[in-house]
């Protein structure tokens, strides 16, 4: 999911936008999605690692990215 | 030969000017130039500012003609040997653009749009030029009369819309009664025509910009408004940067062959960038360029010295811009100067 690669996430969780001056508060989940997306993991690795930190199935570790994907596109955060 | 600087706008108040800025940027660059205050009021707290200007002088407000602005300037120059302005009001352009060989002749050296370039910006043209430079615009009317005003808000830009003056202040209105109010009384202030225009939702944007004396954009930074006061001036913001508008600012560069500063005030959502308005000098948020390391100021008085500049176009996006008030203590002599020697420092 290259189209994130302009994000930035700071250490205190907060995923910040360039393009428009937005920032939003991501729970842990989700900043390690971004970090794994950004670092050029797939959907599919992405979720393995997933399941594996946070003691998750790996079908749930896979919705729940499948359904942050589709988040981050709603509130123009992914193009 | 040192550069003597004279420069406006120095009403630092909660609705600023942007000639504190300006010196600031210049007292912090390298060439540490000699800075004087401009002023038309003598509240202005620029007046009193001394570790940025060597001295502040009054002038007669631009409404009263280039006569007396050309009298009062020449005076300056004598006490100070001035000799580069930089005018940072609205209401001084159309005089010191007219009257820019006079300058010339002065030794007053300036960067400077042209009058046609100035004119091509006005509220009531920058639909023909967003057309032009390929970007969207709200629907704009000029209206000459309440009643004309009162008849478009009826049919053409329904509510709410923002009514606007030609030169200063727009307001949101959601009704008939607000909208006549606001209009009447930004029409008592500045008079008619009044712009009603339609309003557009999304994110506000703006960018400020220098170009050179071939209309080349040099340097530039974008930022998103976070906190407004009631007039919708920044209080905190945060640098941006949308390709976008960066486009958009080339390309008005180019069409124009735009001199010296500007702001382009934008409005996004998901139908694109809005242009609402052009600004032909710095904001008054000029100092958070120069803290992200583009001194528009700086590179400014380059241009006038050298005819050239190093472009700077990049800057760190995420840095975030605080405004704040404060208070510093001086002596009535400084006012008392400014009242009767029409100058800080007292010099007959």
């Amino acid at each position: 999911m290259s189209e994130i690669n302009h994000l930035n996430l700071s250490k205190n969780g907060l995923v910040f936008d360039p393009r428009t001056g937005e920032s939003y508060q991501l729970n842990p989940i989700a900043q390690k999605i971004i970090v794994l997306f950004q670092s050029g993991k797939t959907s599919e690795q992405a979720a393995k690692l997933i399941a594996d930190e946070f003691h998750i199935s790996l079908e749930q570790a896979f919705s729940d990215i499948l359904e942050f994907q589709v988040q981050l596109s709603i509130i123009g955060l992914a193009s | 030969m040192k550069n003597i600087i004279g420069i406006s706008g120095i009403n630092a108040t909660d609705n600023p000017g942007p000639g504190c800025a300006v010196a600031r940027s210049l007292a912090e660059s390298k060439s540490k130039p000699t800075l004087i205050g401009l002023s038309y009021d003598i509240h202005d707290p620029g007046n009193y500012m001394s570790d940025l200007f060597e001295n502040s002088f009054m002038m007669p407000y631009p409404t009263k003609g280039w006569q007396g602005l050309q009298e009062s300037l020449s005076t300056i120059k004598e006490k100070t040997n001035l000799n580069m302005l930089i005018p940072c009001l609205d209401a001084e352009l159309p005089l010191m653009i007219k009257h820019k060989p006079i300058l010339d002749k002065m030794g007053l050296r300036t960067l400077m749009p042209t009058e046609k370039q100035f004119e091509l910006r006005s509220k009531d043209l920058l639909t023909q030029l967003s057309e032009e430079i390929g970007c969207l615009h709200p629907k704009t009317k000029v209206v000459y009369s309440i009643d004309e005003l009162v008849n478009v808000l009826k049919g053409e830009i329904p509510l709410p819309a923002v009514v606007k003056g030609k030169y200063y202040k727009a307001y949101i209105v959601y009704n008939i009664e607000t909208a006549i109010l606001k209009a009447t009384e930004i029409a008592a202030e500045w008079g008619f025509p009044i712009l009603v225009q339609e309003k557009i939702h999304g994110q506000e944007i703006n960018m400020i910009g220098l170009s050179n004396n071939e209309g080349e954009v040099v340097g530039r930074v974008s930022i998103k408004k976070q906190l407004t006061t009631h007039l919708g001036k920044v209080w905190t913001a945060v640098t941006i940067r949308d390709e976008r508008l960066d486009a958009l600012c080339d390309r008005f560069g180019k069409l124009t062959g735009w001199q010296g500063p500007f702001e382009l005030e934008c409005m996004t959502n998901e139908n694109g960038i809005f242009l609402i308005e052009i600004n032909p000098r710095f904001p008054a948020w000029v100092y958070f360029a120069t803290g992200v390391g583009v001194n528009l100021p700086q590179m400014l008085v380059d241009i006038i010295d050298k005819g050239e500049c190093k472009k700077n176009l990049h800057y760190p996006t995420g840095k975030y811009l605080v405004r704040y008030t404060s208070e510093f203590v001086t002596d009535l002599v400084d006012f008392q100067n400014l009242l009767t020697s029409k100058n800080r420092k007292g010099l007959l």
